[in-house]
Parts: structure tokens; C-alpha cells; sequence
């Protein structure tokens, strides 16, 4: 029969690794951020974020009443420069250990298990063209005069 | 089984286009990832016109809207169409220049299907990414309801075992994975159609585990889910595992067991069931869109079935399979999203 301090050290064990995967995600986009900051000349920095967006699609009820869907908040792929508001570059999706993490952007879903596999889904997802459009407009809007957001 | 007759059969007037309740679709393997290896242009063309009489048939014959067809990459997928009615046609292809694309294509009918978005599913795993397959959502042009359509089309043992197995399980839990993330989008009760050559059959432990599968109905109409990633698709292709030709006492009677057979050194292999329909729980109820099973079967036409040798007609190694959706209910409370 399990313990309750059986149960307990179990729990502690899945946070642990979850915060250990997470870690080792962070690490990822901070190597990507300083290289892609390189590249570009401007500081572009990659992290995980939560943002506000809709639950769903909106039903026809809602759509007849001008009711918004319901929304909440997820996990997403931001990329920001030093003045700019965060551009969203994928939807993020963590397991309960951390790994599989899935990422999403435009017709994409990757999955990935491990540190590779989500390296290999950062460089998948800024070779996209999606992405270099955002990131170029991030660097236009923070080398505008007089712009600040 | 009677031979032949559980496909809807158009030349008797009866015509699936016609009813704006169905939706005829199929799915098959065209083995042209074959021609790769093939040098002489003249056997090219032969199994690539046959592909196209094959597609042609389908569509004319059957009224098929959707189809789902695997190892295609190169062709001109839109000039199998009939000409006739290309017009009222599309494609979905994959877009990306990856190093290793899909090999998967769509061709569906727009006036019966507008397509609201795409996933190509990837998983990338201990060095190795794996195709796991097309997650597309549809809405009915009726606006009866979304679909999501899932298409795949899994690594083989070719070229190992022991990986394609891993590959495949793989496969299968990013594909399920994909399926929910569209269902929390649209809607847990979306319908979702899954069609593929698994290169496992149903009995095996990518449905087991990663693409959470059942042989009763009554099971995934039961199915409550713990969570919105608790998915159980009814797999339909149980039903084609064992020989479809009662035998009665003939010397060589003919043999159907499967979707797949491959031609062999001196007599042709084992029959495999490795192309599979998967229906979620909401086709097999009340609700807008079921799977009619009554006419859901392998497609045993002459143009890809030769009955005398009991096999695919040469150069292909798999038959079609082909299914209706009905309509059983008023257009529910579901709109398109523009």
C-alpha cells in the first residue's frame, strides 16, 4: 500500500523534472536569443509567456448576441526586443514532466521529448517564414524614432 | 462478404454526389514512392496513368469528396481530377521544404468542404524526427458541422524494425496529441475522421497506447474522457483482418484479408490491414455527421483489384478504402468561423 509520504516523494519528483525539462528549455532559448540578438544587432530576446486568447471559435449564439468566445490564458513562444510589445511565435503546450513539449505556428505541430528534439523545433521554427516576418517587423518597430510600446 | 457489391456503385443510377447529406470519401496507398527506384520512363508512366484511373474511378464511380492518398509528392495531384470537375476542387499538399516532407496529399471537393486551417504533425524524438501525419479542419459548406481529418501515413519495417516500431508508436501519440489540440479549437464534439496507412494493423501497440483505439462501438460511445487529450477512436478496419471470401470447399478459392499484399518472390505475401478508418465517439451518435458502416469497405474494383491472382493489380501493393459520412441531424448551432 502507498504511503501518503510515498505519494508525497512522487509528487516533489514530478515537479522536479518538469522544473529540470523546463530549465533545460530556458537554456535553449537563451543560446537562440544571444545568437539570433547576434545576427540581427538588436536584442531579440525568446521566451515562454502566458498569453490571453479565445477558448474556442465562437458559436453562432454568441456570434447573433455580438458576445466574444470565453477566453484563457495559455502558454505561447514570444519573441520581444527592448521596446517592443511581444510578438506571439508559437503556441506552447507543456506535458506534466515538462517533455513532450508541442509547439504550434501557422500549419506546423512539432513535438518534442527531449533537449535535441526542441532545438531542432527552435531552428525549424525560425527557419519558417512566418517567423522572420515577425521578427523583422519586431526590429523595424524598435529602430523607429520616436517609437516606444 | 459479397464480392464487389458493398461499394456504393454509381452505374446503377445511384449517384452519392448527388445527396448533400453524404460525404463519400477514401483513402489509399499509391505506391509511387516505387518509381524512385524505376529508371525505365515507360514503366513510369504506366503506373502513374494506372494511379490516375485509380483516383478517376473513386471519384466518378464511388462520388467520392475527400480523398486521402499517400507516397505522392512530385505529381500534379490537381490533373487526376477529372477534368470535368476541377473546378469545384482542391488540394492539400505540404508547403514546407523539409529535408524529409509528407507524403500525404488531400483532394476534396470546395463546394462540399472549405478548409479552415492545416497542422502537418512532426515529432522529434532521441535525434529522429517522425511524420506523424495532416490534421486538417474542414467546415461542411452546409454548415452543419467542422471535421477534422486526420491523414497519415506511418514509417514501414523496411528499414528496421525494431526503429519503425518506436517511429510509429511515436507517431501515433503526436497525432493524438495534434487531434486534441484541434478539438479543444473547435469544439470537443467535432467529428474527426482518420484515415492511413499505419504500417501496423489494428491489433498493434501504436493503437493501443498512443492513438487510443477500440474494435466495439459500444466502447467509444461509452468513453467518457478524464481530460480534453483522453481521446478513443472506434477503428473500423477491425472487420477486414479476416478472410472476406467464405469458403466452400473449392480448391483455390480467392483470398481477401487485408488491404495490403505485395506481389512476392514466388507467390505474393501475407495480407495486411495496415489502411485503417478511425471515427470519434460524435460520428457514431445523434449528432450532426455519422460514419455510415453499412457501405464502408476496401474498394475491390478491377482497376486495383485482380481477383484471379488474389492481390493489388500490378504495380500497386494496396487497395483503396473507401466510406460514407451521413448526415443524421439538422444542421446544429456550429458556424464557420471567417
Amino acid at each position: 500500500m502507498t504511503s501518503f509520504a510515498e505519494a508525497l516523494k512522487k509528487g516533489l519528483d514530478v515537479h522536479k523534472r518538469a522544473a529540470e525539462a523546463r530549465n533545460e528549455m530556458d537554456e535553449v532559448l537563451a543560446a537562440a536569443s544571444k545568437e539570433v540578438s547576434e545576427v540581427l544587432q538588436g536584442e531579440i530576446s525568446f521566451r515562454f509567456q502566458a498569453v490571453d486568447r479565445p477558448a474556442r471559435v465562437q458559436s453562432s449564439r454568441e456570434l447573433l448576441a455580438g458576445v466574444p468566445a470565453p477566453r484563457e490564458q495559455s502558454q505561447a513562444l514570444t519573441a520581444r526586443s527592448q521596446h517592443s510589445a511581444p510578438s506571439v511565435l508559437a503556441e506552447v503546450g507543456f506535458g506534466e514532466l515538462g517533455y513532450p513539449v508541442t509547439l504550434r505556428w501557422e500549419s506546423e505541430f512539432r513535438m518534442a521529448d527531449d533537449r535535441d528534439g526542441f532545438e531542432t523545433v527552435i531552428k525549424d521554427l525560425l527557419a519558417h517564414g512566418a517567423t522572420g516576418a515577425k521578427l523583422g517587423a519586431l526590429l523595424k518597430s524598435t529602430s523607429t524614432p520616436g517609437v516606444a510600446r | 462478404m459479397t464480392h464487389g457489391t458493398s461499394n456504393v456503385d454509381a452505374t446503377e443510377g445511384f449517384d452519392p454526389r448527388s445527396v448533400p447529406a453524404r460525404l463519400p470519401f477514401a483513402w489509399w496507398n499509391t505506391k509511387l514512392a516505387a518509381l524512385k527506384s524505376t529508371s525505365n520512363p515507360e514503366k513510369k508512366q504506366a503506373h502513374l496513368d494506372a494511379v490516375i484511373d485509380v483516383v478517376r474511378a473513386l471519384i466518378r464511380q464511388q462520388g467520392c469528396l475527400l480523398l486521402g492518398l499517400a507516397e505522392v509528392r512530385e505529381q500534379n495531384v490537381f490533373e487526376w481530377v477529372p477534368p470535368e470537375m476541377r473546378a469545384d476542387w482542391d488540394v492539400i499538399v505540404e508547403p514546407s521544404t523539409d529535408s524529409r516532407p509528407f507524403d500525404v496529399v488531400i483532394l476534396f471537393d470546395r463546394t462540399r468542404l472549405s478548409l479552415m486551417e492545416t497542422r502537418w504533425v512532426r515529432k522529434h524524438h532521441a535525434g529522429y524526427r517522425v511524420r506523424a501525419g495532416l490534421v486538417a479542419t474542414f467546415a461542411f459548406a452546409d454548415n452543419s458541422d467542422w471535421l477534422i481529418l486526420a491523414a497519415a501515413h506511418w514509417t514501414s519495417d523496411m528499414g528496421g524494425t525494431k526503429d519503425a516500431s518506436d517511429r510509429r508508436m511515436n507517431a501515433a501519440g503526436a497525432l493524438q496529441a495534434a487531434i486534441a489540440a484541434s478539438l479543444s479549437d473547435v469544439g470537443s464534439s467535432t467529428p474527426v475522421l482518420i484515415l492511413g496507412d499505419f504500417n501496423a494493423e489494428p491489433f498493434d501497440s501504436p493503437f493501443g497506447g498512443g492513438l487510443a483505439t477500440a474494435r466495439s462501438r459500444a466502447e467509444v460511445q461509452r468513453h467518457r474522457p478524464r481530460n480534453p487529450s483522453d481521446l478513443l477512436f472506434y477503428n473500423a478496419a477491425w472487420r477486414w483482418l479476416s478472410e472476406q471470401y467464405r469458403w466452400g470447399g473449392e480448391p483455390s478459392p480467392p483470398t481477401l484479408a487485408g488491404t495490403y499484399r505485395q506481389e512476392g518472390k514466388n507467390v505474393p505475401t501475407v495480407w495486411r490491414t495496415f489502411d485503417q478508418v478511425l471515427v470519434s465517439q460524435s460520428l457514431l451518435g445523434s449528432a450532426s455527421w455519422s460514419l455510415d458502416e453499412r457501405v464502408l469497405d476496401i474498394f475491390q474494383d478491377r482497376c486495383v483489384f485482380d481477383e484471379a491472382k488474389s492481390r493489388p493489380c500490378a504495380p500497386f501493393d494496396h487497395l483503396p478504402i473507401v466510406g460514407h459520412l451521413q448526415r443524421s441531424a439538422l444542421p446544429s448551432d456550429r458556424v464557420r468561423q471567417s
